[in-house]
């Protein structure tokens, strides 16, 4: 770092220095360009494994291909800005011919798309969690959680905003700094708010204590006991127990994928969309894994179906189960 | 320029925070989502270090990117 003139005064710095740092404004401005594009792809494959419906799947392949294309695109762009491409770091001596397109325009177009297919990405799946059927809270809650990018659009904003500054200001280094660092801002905070859920199921996992306090679950010595109440199965209180849980997997061929994310207890997400399959609206797009309590009590087996309280006739075809959020 | 360094540091422990939630036999299985978020971290880094290759430019206000940015 010392090398490329980190902490001299830049006056001092020797030509050779001067090229080694806008040389490394390039490179940012193409790893920005990219890794943007990049975790909107993560973000729409997330949702690929949420969302089973077909139709919402093909809208996501297309978002994700318009997504890909733009990548493709602003990287050569981004790249080719100058003729030749070392121009982009040469230039500032005036010793080098050649030369770069309209670099503001292009800087703002790219943002412009940018913040587009932020918007698109984020509302994307919003209709489809408003069908849910489940409490006003905790589809709040739910929508709330795919609804961070938000952030993202912000900064991309902002960045937007101190990009138009910069072309109109003296003060250009300043501003482009300004500008540079909302890009490093905007690629990270994308990276957390594309983690986000995954979090969510590594606090249910280790502290479900913090989870119930937020409302996402609760109560994990009563497993079971909702299933118990609202399917009006006769089961013996007395009877020592022993229950397993069984989980109907989706049988479709492109369904293989799917992962069933770790079921916490009987109040998680899944287990509310089961409880409440009976109701549910058949528009919702994410559909629980059915679960199948199995009770051994002495000699007799009492079988409970989430579903629908009936017992469950094992030699139909199981209804088909999807991920949840 | 530490805005840079911390967002990239912030960024990294999301990430393995969310590859943590894939341990163990009922942890969520890895998937395409997870090897274009891991491009993504590994795309994030580089820039946090350039800033601060580049501390020198934002403290100096000198113009050699201004000639290089507007004589296009």
């Amino acid at each position: 770092m010392v090398k490329n003139g980190l902490g001299r005064d830049i006056w001092t710095l020797k030509a050779d220095q001067i090229t080694n740092v806008l040389f490394y404004y390039f490179l940012g401005e193409i790893f920005y360009v990219t890794g943007l594009g990049v975790s909107k792809i993560s973000i729409l494959f997330f949702y690929l494994r949420v969302f089973p419906a077909k139709s919402f799947r093909i809208l996501t392949y297309s978002v994700m291909g318009v997504c890909g294309v733009y990548t493709v695109v602003f990287f050569v762009v981004t790249l080719m800005q100058c003729r030749p491409i070392s121009m982009a770091w040469d230039q500032w001596d005036g010793l080098h011919e050649g030369s770069c397109n309209n670099i503001h325009l292009q800087g703002w177009i790219a943002a412009a798309i940018n913040i587009f297919l932020d918007v698109v990405v984020m509302a994307l799946p919003m209709k489809h969690l408003a069908a849910l059927n489940m409490g006003i809270k905790k589809k709040v809650m739910v929508m709330s959680m795919f609804g961070v990018g938000i952030f993202v659009v912000v900064i991309s904003v902002i960045r937007l905003e101190s990009l138009i500054h910069f072309s109109n200001t003296q003060n250009v280094t300043w501003d482009y700094v300004d500008a540079g660092l909302w890009s490093l801002i905007e690629i990270d905070v994308s990276i957390v708010c594309g983690c986000m859920p995954a979090h969510r199921l590594l606090i249910a996992k280790f502290w479900p204590k913090i989870q119930s306090t937020i409302g996402a679950s609760k109560a994990l010595s009563t497993k079971g006991s909702k299933f118990n109440s609202t399917n009006n199965t006769t089961i013996s209180s007395t009877a020592p127990e022993k229950s397993v849980r069984l989980s109907i997997k989706p049988k479709a061929k492109d369904e293989n994928n799917f992962i069933p994310l770790d079921d916490m207890d009987d109040n998680s997400d899944r287990a509310m969309l089961t409880k409440r399959d009976t109701e549910r609206d058949s528009r919702g797009w994410i559909v629980a894994t059915h679960e199948v309590e199995v009770t051994h009590r002495n000699a007799s087996v009492v079988t409970e179906n989430a579903n629908d309280g009936k017992p469950q006739d094992w030699n139909k075809p199981p209804m088909m189960g999807r991920e949840h959020v | 320029m530490a805005i840079g360094i911390a967002g990239a540091v912030v960024a990294i422990l999301a990430f393995i925070l969310r590859m943590a939630a894939s341990i163990g036999k009922k942890g969520r299985q890895v998937s395409w989502d997870d090897l274009t978020m891991f491009i993504v971290v590994l795309i994030a880094i580089p820039p946090a270090v350039f800033t601060h290759f580049c501390k020198t430019i934002s403290t100096n206000l000198w113009p050699p990117f201004h000639l290089q940015r507007y004589s296009g």
